[in-house]
This record gives C-alpha cells, structure tokens and sequence, in this order.
C-alpha cells in the first residue's frame, strides 16, 4: 500500500516545452506585465511533477539577457533556504576562495578586487523594493568574473517569495560591460523599469 | 576534638582506598566485568577510496591484508559522505557523545595517541592537523601511536570500549612528505618499485631525490612546478590550489599530463601499499584473541579523492563519486558478513554505532536494522555549498550547480563514472529529485548545533 501510494504521487506529467513565445504572453499568468517587445524568448520550459517550474529565458536587442525562474508551491521555510543559499553562493564568488583547510589559500590568494562586486542594492522592481545583488560576470555570463579578461557582462541577480501563491521568483540578468563605468546599478535600472507587477511582492 | 583530627593512620588508609579505586573497579563494578556486550573499534582512514582495496575492487591488488581481513565483513557499496570532507569523527563523537558512552557503560577513550585524531573541534581541526601530518615523518609516527593503541586496547578489558580513530595517513599523498627507508622501498610491490626506478634517472622531473638510505617523495616542489607556484606566497596553499579547477584544466593541457597523473595516482597507490600492513595489525587486533572474540570492527573513511576524473584533483571541491564514495566494512566476531548495497552516509554509520553501544543491533539483526535505517534519498554538497545533490536508492544521482546553474542527472548503475548526463533524457526523474531538494534544502544559519558539527566545510 505504502509502495502504492508512492507511486501514485509521483504519477507526474511531466511537460517541457519550448516556443518562441513574447515575453509578455509568458508572464501574463503570473500577473507581470512587459512594458517592451524587445525581448526575444530563447527558452521557455515548464517541467510538472508535485512542484511547477517555469524557466523563462529571453535576450534584449543590446545582448542584454533575463533568465526567470519561477518554482511553486514552496513553503515559506524552504523558499527563504534556496533563495539565501543563491545569494550566499553567488556572493562567495567573489570572497576568497575557501577551503577546508583555512588559513592557507584564503590567505594567499585573497578576494576579489571590489570593483568586481559583489554591490547590494535595494532597487525598486515590481511594485516593491528588492535586495539586488550586482557583481561582475564571465564571458558565459557566470557571476564571479575577478580580473579584466574574465569580466565581460555585468550581472544581477534578484529573488523574492511571494507567500499567497507560495511562489519562488528569481531572476538573473546580464548586459555587456562595454562603457568602462564602474559596475553601478544604472544599466539595470533601466532593464527593471520595463517589468510592471500590479501585486507588490513584499 | 577526636572527630575534627582523625588519625593519621585513618587519614592514610582512605588514601590508599582512593589510590587502588582503579585497580579494584573490577571487583565491584561486578556488571562491568562480566559484560559480554562487544567492545567497538571504529578506524577510519582519511580520502581512502574504496576502489582502492582490494575487497571493493577485485583488480587492486595492493591491500591483501585488508582484504584478508575483510573477509566476513559487512561490506556497504553505497557509503557516501554529505560532503567531501565530511569527517565521521564529528557527526559520531557529537552523537555518541560520552554521556552516551556512560550512559551505556562503555568506556570511552579520551586521550589522542599521537597520529591519531579523536574528536577535534572543526575551529581547531586544521591547526592540529598541520602540527603532525604535513611534516613528521608519517611511517614511524603510526609505528608509535600503533603501540600506544595496543596498549591501550589491552588496558581497558573490564568494560566494553569505544575508541575511534581517524588516520590521516592517505590524505593528499602526492603532497605530504613521506619518508621511505631501505626496509620500506622492499616492502613495495614489483610494480611500484619498477616505477620509482624508472623515475629516478629523471629526478626533476618528479623531484624524487635518492639519498643513499631514504628516498624523499617531496611532491610539495612538484606540484608546485606543475600549478605554477611560482610566489613564494601559494607555498602553503596547495590544499587549494590543488583543487582549483582552473589550476587542474591548464594542468591538463600541458604535454606530459598523462604521465603526471599516473604518477599522482601511483603514488597514493603506494601509500595504500605501505598502509595495508599497518591497518592489518589494527584490525586484527595485534593478535590478541580475547579482544578478537569480542569486538565489533568497522573499517571506513570520510571521503573520497579525485584524480582528475571530472577535471580536479584532490577532495572538497565537487560532488561526484569519487570524492563522496568511502570505504566502510563492520565485522562482527564469528560473522559470514555480506555485501549491503543500500545507501548509507556518515548519520546513518552513526545510528548504527549506536544501535551497537545500546545493544540494540547486534551480529544477527544488523542486517534488518540497516534496512530500517534505509533512506530512498541522501542529500549531499560540496564544500564551497554552491553544488548540491540528491541520491536516490542507490541508482540515480541528480547534481545541481548553483553558480552556472548546470544540472546533471546519473545512473548510477549503467554509468558509476558520472559521464553520461540524462537530463534531456529522464526530466521526470531530474525534476522529482530537484523538488526533494528544495523541499530539503536548509540554511547553515539554521541548523541545529549538532547539524553544524557535522557539516565542517564551512
């Protein structure tokens, strides 16, 4: 009965799909609207089992790139756990590196110079105020880039939890790093603007 | 008057009550010495990966002590640890803490003979591991802690002991000096000392310098020539740089590679050589028949070693097999043994040494107390926490890179090497171990003090 019931759970149908579908068909379900028609959708899959995942991935007309993802149901507990280990991954990247054996590489090596990041931010996007993390990023667009050659984009990344749906939101976000500016929150600003949410997400 | 100065004779005879306590504890503590509850001995051995005994791996040939040994072992194919550095000294001294030992009358051994680790607290693990391991000369060092085990086995009869030990002896061998004497190089195999033959015409190459009486495996100047430490400021760092896949795929590229990574290879493989010997008195118990009779053994490690398999060299840094799969075999006095398939880490290698000190599992259940143990789903990370994975019954293995995003999924059983990605292939079975892991995740900050204990990576 045990083995019966297990297997019945997991009877889960399971849909990837992907389509070149506007951006903003995309989002309509989940309430979020595109001011733009620039965004160009590279990939948009939905994988079903006892969760839903969207992962939604679009580039802009400057090589600017958004990766969303979008994970429900997820208990408040486990949604803060995933999102503050993203963060705190994403942030190690750019500390000195770590090792079990402590006080040996990490002295040695050291961090990443501060230029590269990572900067936090509070930034206004989607009706509410998001801690975004910004840092330099690899010519794969990977956070984490720490020297001229390897700092290509500039990247940010932002999640939140929206408790009424049980939702998980977390976006990534890469442009090209061609201006010889600081890496500043400014070009991201202007990417945000274009996302509009009629519910605030706290 | 009388009764506030005793007299001196009264005064002297309680001193002596007090000075023979130890010597007449068995004699009152009549419980204790008849207790036939079975002492246990945990060995673990630091970055021992089973293929490298024989026992797992048929094709090894170079640990037939321990294989001998291990016949009548239990032997668990699927041991692997939370994280490539998982030690089980932690999670098993913080779970079979010595209250717990009282508790269950064992006696508990707290004193570290030198070269062997007992319970260390991860704020100080890498101090006291630099002491001894990087730099005494590692052979004559267990040579001496041996004997101080053995006296200590025999010491401690009255009551069933605990005693762990964690030997750091196969950690980071192509690194950590190690002396060979005459006597040693003609304990090696053919195979292994034709192959330091062969190197010695060419000893920059390997930097095997041959003193008349020693032979001085000092990798610490190889590696450094092969990662390009070229500043004096990486000379303590190669635990890292080891590791560093950046480091590991330029060390790929460079021309002699193959016969590079041999040599690394060969030389742990001659470690576990040497090694074999040396464990083999442990776990027969130097002989002794009485501690034989009655003594539970469980041979085992913290975690794996990678030689490049998926691009790095050494532990701590990834997921894959190499670096979580130990080696672990329980032995009970008298027992046939077997082979246990079912997936086990080091929290359930705990359990079960408790079950032992409780005299709840023993030689005829153990069997069945594993299986209820059993769990479809065992969670590990790597030590950097930005790659975790799921593993589920043994079979399947679902990786998940949190900084590129990258996710993989393996079966285990058509593919143990981790080559074949099935991602595209098998979503449903990707995404039903994705959702157990978010469901399972959990924030250090949150853990419990015993959770953070076990988790030394941080």
């Amino acid at each position: 009965m045990i083995l019966r019931n297990f297997i019945l759970s997991w009877a889960i149908s399971i849909s990837v799909s992907a389509f070149a579908s506007p951006l903003q068909e995309a989002l309509r379900e989940y309430g979020v609207t595109v001011s733009s028609e620039n965004f160009k959708v590279l990939k948009d899959q939905k994988i079903s089992g006892n969760k839903i995942q969207r992962l939604i991935e679009v580039e802009g007309r400057r090589n600017e790139r958004i990766e969303i993802k979008i994970v429900s149901p997820v208990e408040a507990a486990a949604a803060r756990a995933m999102m503050d280990s993203e963060r705190t991954v994403l942030k190690k990247l750019y500390a000195a590196p770590q090792t079990p054996y402590m006080g040996d590489i990490a002295q040695a090596i050291g961090s990443c110079p501060s230029k590269y990041g990572p900067l936090k931010k509070e930034m206004t996007f989607l009706a509410g105020k998001q801690d975004v993390l910004i840092g330099a990023a690899t010519p794969e667009r990977t956070f984490g880039a720490c020297t001229s050659d390897q700092a290509k984009y500039r990247g940010a990344y932002v999640s939140y939890y929206h408790p009424a749906t049980k939702t998980v939101w977390s976006w990534r976000i890469s442009a090209p790093w061609t201006d010889g500016k600081p890496l500043g929150s400014e070009w991201l600003s202007d990417i945000l603007a274009q996302f509009k949410n009629e519910i605030s997400v706290p | 008057m009388k009764f506030l100065f005793p007299s001196l004779s009264l005064v002297v005879a309680v001193a002596a009550l007090i000075a023979l306590s130890r010597f007449l504890y068995p004699i009152w503590d009549v419980g204790a010495y008849f207790d036939r509850r079975p002492n246990i001995l945990v060995v673990s051995v630091c970055s021992l990966r089973p293929d490298r005994i024989g026992a797992y791996n048929p094709k090894f040939k170079r640990s037939p002590l321990i294989d001998e040994w291990s016949q009548g072992a239990y032997i668990f194919t699927n041991a692997v640890a939370e994280e490539p550095w998982q030690n089980f000294t932690f999670e098993a001294t913080e779970t079979i803490h010595r209250e717990f030992l009282a508790r269950h009358k064992y006696s508990h051994f707290r004193n570290r003979p030198s070269g062997f680790h007992f319970f260390v607290p991860p704020t100080q693990s890498a101090g006291a591991d630099e002491e001894w391991f990087w730099s005494e000369d590692a052979i004559l060092h267990y040579k001496e802690s041996f004997a101080e085990l053995q006296k200590a086995l025999l010491g401690r009869r009255a009551r069933p002991f605990y005693l762990f030990s964690h030997l750091k002896y196969m950690h980071y061998p192509y690194y950590d000096p190690v002396n060979m004497t005459e006597n040693d190089f003609a304990r090696l195999s053919p195979k292994s000392r034709e192959l330091l033959d062969r190197y010695r015409s060419d000893p920059l190459k390997f930097d095997l310098q041959l003193p008349a009486v020693t032979i001085l495996l000092n990798n610490f100047d190889l590696l450094k020539k092969k990662f390009n430490l070229g500043d004096d400021r990486h000379v303590l760092s190669t635990s890292g740089v080891i590791s560093d896949p950046k480091r590991n795929a330029k060390w790929r590229q460079t021309p002699g590679f193959a016969d590079d990574l041999k040599m690394v290879e060969e030389l742990y493989d001659l470690k576990m050589e040497k090694f074999d010997g040396l464990a083999a008195e442990v776990l027969n118990l130097y002989g002794n028949e009485k501690l034989k009779d009655n003594t539970v053994i469980i041979f085992t490690g913290d975690h794996g070693e990678a030689f490049m398999e998926h691009g790095v060299l050494g532990h701590s840094v990834n997921v894959y097999e190499e670096m979580l799969r130990y080696p672990l075999m329980v032995k009970f006095p008298g027992s046939k043994g077997g082979v246990i398939d079912q997936q086990v880490n080091h929290q359930i290698m705990s359990k079960i040494t408790e079950g032992l000190i409780a005299g709840e599992i023993n030689a005829r259940n153990f069997e069945q107390k594993v299986k209820e143990l059993n769990r479809d789903f065992l969670i590990a990370r790597n030590c950097q926490d930005d790659i975790r994975t799921v593993r589920y019954r043994s079979e399947w293995k679902y990786i998940k890179n949190l900084v590129t995003g990258k996710n993989e999924l393996y079966n285990l059983k058509s593919d143990p090497g981790e080559t074949v990605n099935l991602v595209a292939s098998e979503p449903d079975m990707a995404w039903k171990l994705e959702e157990y892991m978010i469901d399972h995740q959990t924030d250090f900050k949150r853990l419990t003090k015993r959770e953070q204990l076990s988790r030394v990576c941080l």
